[in-house]
């Protein structure tokens, strides 16, 4: 399983180009950080390599990688149903039995501190409980690829802290994860980081000697 | 996915008011009440309209201004009408019980008297037929008899002859059956219903042509003036204003069916996001559906029955499936909406449909 970006480079239709000249090689066993000051384009290269946004030059590789999880950078679920039931749900769709599918569902809660909240309803919880609970959902569905869109832009220090640490661990089961931030914390509880201001396009934030490179 | 995660996901979600499955349940329930209610009563009252007209003998036709073959006339009944018969006007009758007055009489042919005979009554021709107006006023009844100044009569029936807008000869007359080959008569009746134009051709052709210009005169007229000439049954039920329930209830239906899903279009994609099949989506989608539109519709369905059978007199049930069809629209119209809404909210929609919440 590998993600092979060359040459990447975007642009929306009538904007500047948001960076270029990038590529790189991820394998799973490592937490990428996605970096830059917002509008840099942080969310942009998550649905390039998503697949869901054509990129305007270069290519992206999937090897291997045939799922791909999303976690947004508000949470959203239904109001109504408990947190349990919605990371429940992946469990579900992977054939496990509600039983078997909560117990799991629990242990995912506990790692995002959340076994507290379990049998709260969605609409109950706070904007960073909610967050954790995305996570603990994507996870859930263990995609191969996981990205995840500033997940600390919620949550207060302390909970940020234990995101990042969690996020930072994830990869060690096997997914590939990217995780975009600005938050310095969140930085520096990933193995490797990918600044896209390295990439911006000359002549507009750096000079000529473009940085070239993978993720180290 | 195990159908027992399906169906308890669908379970919880009606339980939890996700789906808003009660105020689906009662748009649901008014649509397929409602259009339905309309078809049942516009259906109903175009019953009773004909259910009048026949009781009125709106459906008699007679030919006029000519002479009348007897025989020709009551050898129609068969060939299109229901029954036929011919009259002429007879001798002023004068009943001695009666001091001295004078009344009317026609001559009729047997056909004449199977017209109007009431159900279950037998076009008896042994005997005069009296209205019942004047079988009142003399105390008469079938098979008494009256003395009149030419002799003993009996009275083989009698005939109810309402003033409701009928020809009134009949009101107050006494009948008498005579053989259809006897002389040439004046009018010929008949009755057909549903009301249809060959009879007009029928009833003309019992005229015996004379060539002469009173040839002219003769015209189709109708017994009862009182009602629409024009009315045509089978038509005024494919014209009725309300045949667009069943249109109005698709539109409903498939209106309801997407506002069900396309508000929880974020939600269905991101279920997609989380490994569920499109198959599995679809299912657990119609489980929901199966708590709302299905009872809802049953519910109107079993409502119209009621209905049905307290205000339908003729044929409940006939009309009950006629009304019914409305309220089985509104239901498919939901229920396809659903399935192609549902298929066309995709994964890959997520990203775009989170950012336009
Ligand atoms: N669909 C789009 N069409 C045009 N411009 C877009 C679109 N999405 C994002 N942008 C622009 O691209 C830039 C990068 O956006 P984004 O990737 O969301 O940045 P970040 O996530 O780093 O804050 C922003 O200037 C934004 O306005
Ligand atoms: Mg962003």
């Amino acid at each position: 399983m590998r993600l092979v970006i060359t040459d990447l480079a975007h642009r929306y239709p009538g904007t500047d180009v948001l960076f270029e000249h990038l590529s790189l090689a991820i394998e799973p066993g490592r937490t990428v950080a996605v970096c830059g000051p917002s509008g840099s384009g942080k969310s942009t290269f998550l649905s390039l390599v998503a697949g869901w946004e054509k990129p305007y030059r270069g290519t992206i590789e999937r090897d291997g990688i045939s799922t791909v999880g999303w976690v947004f950078q508000n949470p959203y679920g239904v109001a109504s149903r408990t947190a349990l039931d919605h990371v429940v749900f992946p469990l579900l769709a992977k054939g496990f039995s509600r039983r078997q599918a909560q117990e799991q569902a629990r242990e995912e809660l506990e790692r995002f501190d959340l076994g507290y909240a379990a049998g709260r309803l969605f609409r109950e919880l706070s904007g960073g409980e909610a967050q954790r609970l995305m996570l603990a959902r994507a996870v859930c569905s263990r995609p191969d690829m996981l990205l995840v869109d500033e997940p600390t832009a919620q949550l207060d220090t302390r909970s940020a802290r234990s995101v990042a640490a969690v996020l930072g661990n994830l990869a060690g089961q096997g997914m590939i994860v990217l995780v975009a931030t600005h938050d310095p914390k969140m930085r520096d509880a990933c193995e490797s980081t990918i600044d896209l201001a390295d990439y911006a396009p000359a002549g507009i934030v750096e000079g000529p000697e473009e940085a070239q490179g993978v993720a180290s | 996915m195990k159908f027992s995660s399906i169906w308890s996901e669908a379970c919880r979600n009606v339980a939890s008011g996700a789906s808003r499955a009660v105020l689906f349940l009662l748009a649901v329930l008014i649509c397929a009440l409602g259009l339905g209610g309309v078809e049942l009563g516009s259906i109903t009252s175009l019953e009773q309209q004909a259910a009048q007209r026949i009781a009125a003998d709106a459906d008699i036709s007679t030919v006029i201004g000519g002479k009348v073959d007897g025989t020709a006339c009551d050898r129609l009944a068969g060939s299109g009408p229901q029954a036929s018969g011919a009259m002429r006007t007879g001798p002023s009758v004068r009943l001695l019980a009666s001091t001295g007055r004078e009344l009317s009489s026609y001559e009729v042919t047997p056909g004449m008297l199977a017209i109007l005979a009431g159900s279950g009554q037998k076009a008896d021709s042994t005997g005069v037929w009296v209205s019942s107006l004047m079988a009142g006023d003399f105390g008469l009844s079938r098979s008494s008899t009256f003395e009149t100044t030419s002799g003993r009569t009996h009275v083989a029936g009698v005939y109810d002859w309402p003033r409701d807008g009928r020809d009134s000869r009949f009101a107050y007359s006494i009948l008498i059956p005579v053989s259809p080959s006897s002389e040439r008569f004046e009018e010929c009746w008949a009755r057909r219903w549903p009301v249809s134009s060959g009879t007009d051709q029928l009833l003309e052709s019992t005229v015996i042509a004379t060539g002469s210009a009173t040839d002219s005169n003769i015209a189709i007229s109708r017994v009862n003036k009182g009602f629409d000439q024009h009315y045509d049954a089978a038509s005024s039920y494919l014209g009725r204003p309300s045949r667009l329930a069943g249109l109005l209830g698709l539109v409903a239906g498939v209106l309801i069916g997407f506002a069900g899903i396309w508000r929880r279009r974020l939600l269905y994609a991101a279920d997609l996001h989380s490994g569920q099949s499109k198959a599995d989506q679809l299912l657990e989608m119609l489980c929901e559906e199966a708590f709302w539109a299905w009872t809802g519709v049953v519910c109107a369905v079993v409502l119209l029955a009621g209905a049905a059978v307290r205000l339908v007199r003729s044929d409940p049930w006939a009309v009950w499936a006629a009304s019914v069809r409305p309220v089985c629209l509104v239901l498919c119209g939901v229920v396809c909406a659903q399935c192609v809404t549902c298929l066309c909210v995709r994964q890959s929609q997520l990203f775009r449909l989170f950012k336009n919440r």
